[in-house]
């Protein structure tokens, strides 16, 4: 046996380890690798505020890897610029309206088939509503994107554009943006800046 | 005088012709149930059927739509819809097909049989006849006409000399000649698809099938090519032997029948239960694969409701009653609709239903991953289920289309629907005015508006040779407060269908001073947003 098939097998074996005690995360997009070095850890919810751009980003890595995404509340949801991520449209599901009574039923009914929704963010949730639903999250393994502000969230984002290329007075075409992502899970921080599309 | 006939070219066989007369109409009037007497069918904008209450006010084939409206102004026209004429006839096919097993469907309206076997069978071609009608009496129809000779090109044309009072013609065996000689040109001609020809025949003196026959065969091939050497085959009486058989397609409809009717939803899905478990059997049975059903319903006054689904995957049973179901709901969302605005309330009761395998093709044609595998069983599953509680345009699957706007080149399908195949798509078409860079995040569906103003406060407007009267400093969506323009670009123009329902607007892109894009349009009737980057 070579050293590198050895090597591979420890990786799976260590792997299928982490994955049998719930440390189980989906890839990110290459661009955003830095700002999740992890990946997006499965049962968890992430919330996005001031971009659909980097909502879309943070799906983009999972659903080129084979995962079904689901967006839902979002009818204005740009489906160019989720190709543009990479994101497998016949891998993506759209529910465009969702009422606000049965947002929590419907996120539950979508993580049955699907591992990562991106969701508007969502009603007022009772506490008890709140934990039913990560529960199931963390049960389903599946990941929860919300663009807009939710302060609930376990992982909270904000994202800013920083300043656009390729724009001048009167003429010119957007090219590309520069966005600064500050990172927070709990009391940790961490700030990110990157180029999109990239050079 | 040249050869009657080569050696090498078998007799032409005795052909039995039946032919229902205004098939199209009739097939329309079947299909419908009830349509007005003053009617015509449209093809490419000219009458290709007509009633015979039309055809007296001298409305005929051929015409164009605005001359056909002119003499006769009450006329209801109708497209012509060559599958439902096809869908139509197939019940008179399988009914010949009970008395002579082989049936050669020539064009919807008009079949054909080899009637030498069958005489034998039955003792004479007048027997075959009579059986022949026999069948067809159950059918309903109004007037039938039959025709025998040799061939079917003269038979064909026997029973275009029949009459309503004399239905069934019957050539006696090697007359068909005699007959056909007497015939114009044009009958031949129409035949083989080339009515130029006729007039050219008629120029050159040959203005009936016989004086066509007595030219040598040589002569007509080298003068006008195949479709010469096929007409001289039809007037000097060698039409083809062979009758191509036509397959008639298996039955499958299934169709419910209430013995009650009655409104009630889930009532009327268990009944369509066992029907669409059948119909999926027989279906599987026959390795066929179905992507499209059309379904029938039938209120109780006589009101039918039809609708043709499309499903991206072959169609299950839960998925055919899943159909009948979103119809129904359809049905009455539109009576409540319809009874809102007539101010009666219509309680109509359903009283048949009836589901209908479209084109269904052999199952082995359906490689895997051809229509894109179906997703698992679980992901349909839960689709179905939010489908069912959220509507069947609540799940929508998409893809990029092509366009010039932005909400054109997003393409949404209801879950189960098939998106339009990648070449269907216009991608690879040019789109002059279409939006270069990165696509924006946000696409309104409805654009929504805004104001665009200069330094001092007036709004800016493109002229017609997109001059701009002014620079761009502020906007303002409709909600919100008035943000600094830090950099521009425009105007893009954006032209479309001119030739109806005109858009002239011109694009422009905007950073604010919160570093937010924005692409907006400049229309006639001031400024709307269409995107957000």
């Amino acid at each position: 046996m070579t050293t590198a098939a050895s090597v591979a097998e420890l990786q799976h074996l260590l792997r299928a380890h982490h994955e049998g005690t719930g440390l189980h995360a989906f890839p990110v997009h290459p661009v955003l690798r830095a700002a999740f070095p992890q990946g997006l850890r499965s049962g968890m919810t992430y919330a996005v505020d001031g971009s659909l751009t980097v909502g879309l980003g943070l799906i983009a890595g999972a659903s080129a890897d084979g995962s079904w995404c689901a967006a839902m509340g979002l009818p204005d949801l740009g489906v160019e610029a989720a190709a543009a991520w990479d994101i497998d449209l016949e891998r993506l599901v759209l529910v465009p309206q969702v009422p606000a009574e049965r947002w929590v039923d419907i996120v539950c009914t979508l993580i049955e088939a699907v591992d990562l929704v991106l969701s508007a963010p969502p009603p007022v949730l009772s506490p008890g509503t709140e934990q039913r639903l990560l529960a199931r999250l963390r049960t389903r393994r599946a990941v929860l994107v919300t663009v807009g502000a939710w302060s609930r969230a376990q992982v909270r984002i904000e994202a800013h554009t920083l300043g656009w290329e390729g724009l001048a007075q009167g003429h010119g075409l957007l090219e590309r943006q520069r966005i600064r992502l500050a990172v927070r899970r709990g009391h940790r921080q961490s700030t990110h800046t990157f180029t999109w599309p990239a050079e | 005088m040249p050869a009657r006939s080569l050696p090498a070219t078998p007799a032409p066989a005795r052909v039995v012709v039946v032919r229902v007369p205004d098939w199209s109409i009739l097939a329309q009037h079947r299909s419908q149930g009830d349509t007005p007497p003053l009617l015509a069918l449209i093809a490419k904008g000219k009458v290709v059927a007509v009633s015979p209450e039309a055809a007296a006010e001298s409305v005929t084939v051929g015409l164009r739509l605005r001359e056909a409206q002119v003499r006769c102004p009450g006329l209801t026209v109708l497209p012509h819809d060559p599958e439902l004429d096809e869908r139509m006839f197939a019940p008179i096919l399988l009914a010949l097909q009970h008395v002579i097993p082989h049936v050669h469907l020539v064009r919807p309206g008009i079949a054909a049989m080899r009637v030498a076997g069958a005489a034998r069978f039955y003792g004479s071609e007048d027997r075959v006849l009579e059986l022949v009608l026999d069948q067809l009496a159950e059918l309903d129809l109004p007037d039938v006409r039959l025709g025998v000779a040799d061939g079917l090109f003269a038979a064909t044309q026997v029973t275009q000399a029949t009459t309503p009072e004399r239905p069934v013609i019957t050539l006696p065996p090697h007359e068909s000649q005699t007959f056909l000689a007497c015939l114009p040109v044009s009958t031949a001609c129409a035949e083989v698809d080339a009515p130029e020809m006729s007039d050219l025949l008629r120029r050159m003196g040959i203005r009936t099938l016989g004086a066509l026959a007595e030219l040598p065969r040589s002569d007509v091939h080298a003068r006008f090519g195949a479709p010469g050497l096929r007409i001289h085959e039809l007037a000097t009486g060698r039409d083809t032997p062979v009758l191509r058989t036509h397959a008639i397609p298996d039955d499958l409809t299934v169709r419910v029948v209430l013995d009650h009717p009655t409104n009630d939803t889930a009532a009327l899905l268990a009944a369509c239960d066992p029907a669409s478990v059948d119909l999926t059997a027989r279906l599987t049975s026959a390795s066929l694969v179905c992507h499209e059903i059309r379904v029938t319903v039938v209120t109780s006054t006589e009101v039918r409701h039809e609708r043709v689904w499309r499903h991206a995957w072959p169609f299950t049973a839960r998925d055919l009653v899943e159909r009948v179901r979103w119809q129904l709901e359809d049905l009455v969302t539109d009576t409540q609709l319809d009874a809102e605005s007539d101010q009666e309330l219509l309680v109509d009761t359903v009283s048949m239903i009836e589901v209908h395998a479209e084109s269904p093709t052999p199952a082995s044609h359906h490689a895997q991953g051809l229509w894109g595998e179906r997703p698992d069983e679980h992901i349909t599953h839960t689709m179905l289920t939010l489908q069912h509680e959220l509507g069947y345009a609540g799940v929508q699957v998409c893809a990029v289309g092509g366009g010039r706007m932005l909400h054109e080149r997003r393409l949404l399908r209801p879950w189960g629907e098939a998106l339009p195949a990648p070449d269907q798509r216009g991608l690879d078409r040019p789109w002059p005015g279409a939006l270069p860079g990165p696509p924006p995040a946000t696409v309104f569906r409805r654009a929504r508006p805004a104001t665009v103003t200069t330094e001092d406060g007036a709004t800016v407007t493109v002229d017609t040779r997109g001059e701009l009267s002014g620079i761009p400093r502020w906007w303002r969506p409709s909600t919100g407060r008035r943000r600094r323009i830090v950099s521009w670009a425009g105007p893009w123009p954006v032209r479309q269908h001119w030739w109806d329902n005109p858009l002239r607007v011109n694009r422009f892109q905007l950073v604010d001073d919160l570093n937010h894009a924005w692409l907006v349009l400049a229309g006639d009737r001031g400024w709307w947003i269409e995107a957000q980057y």
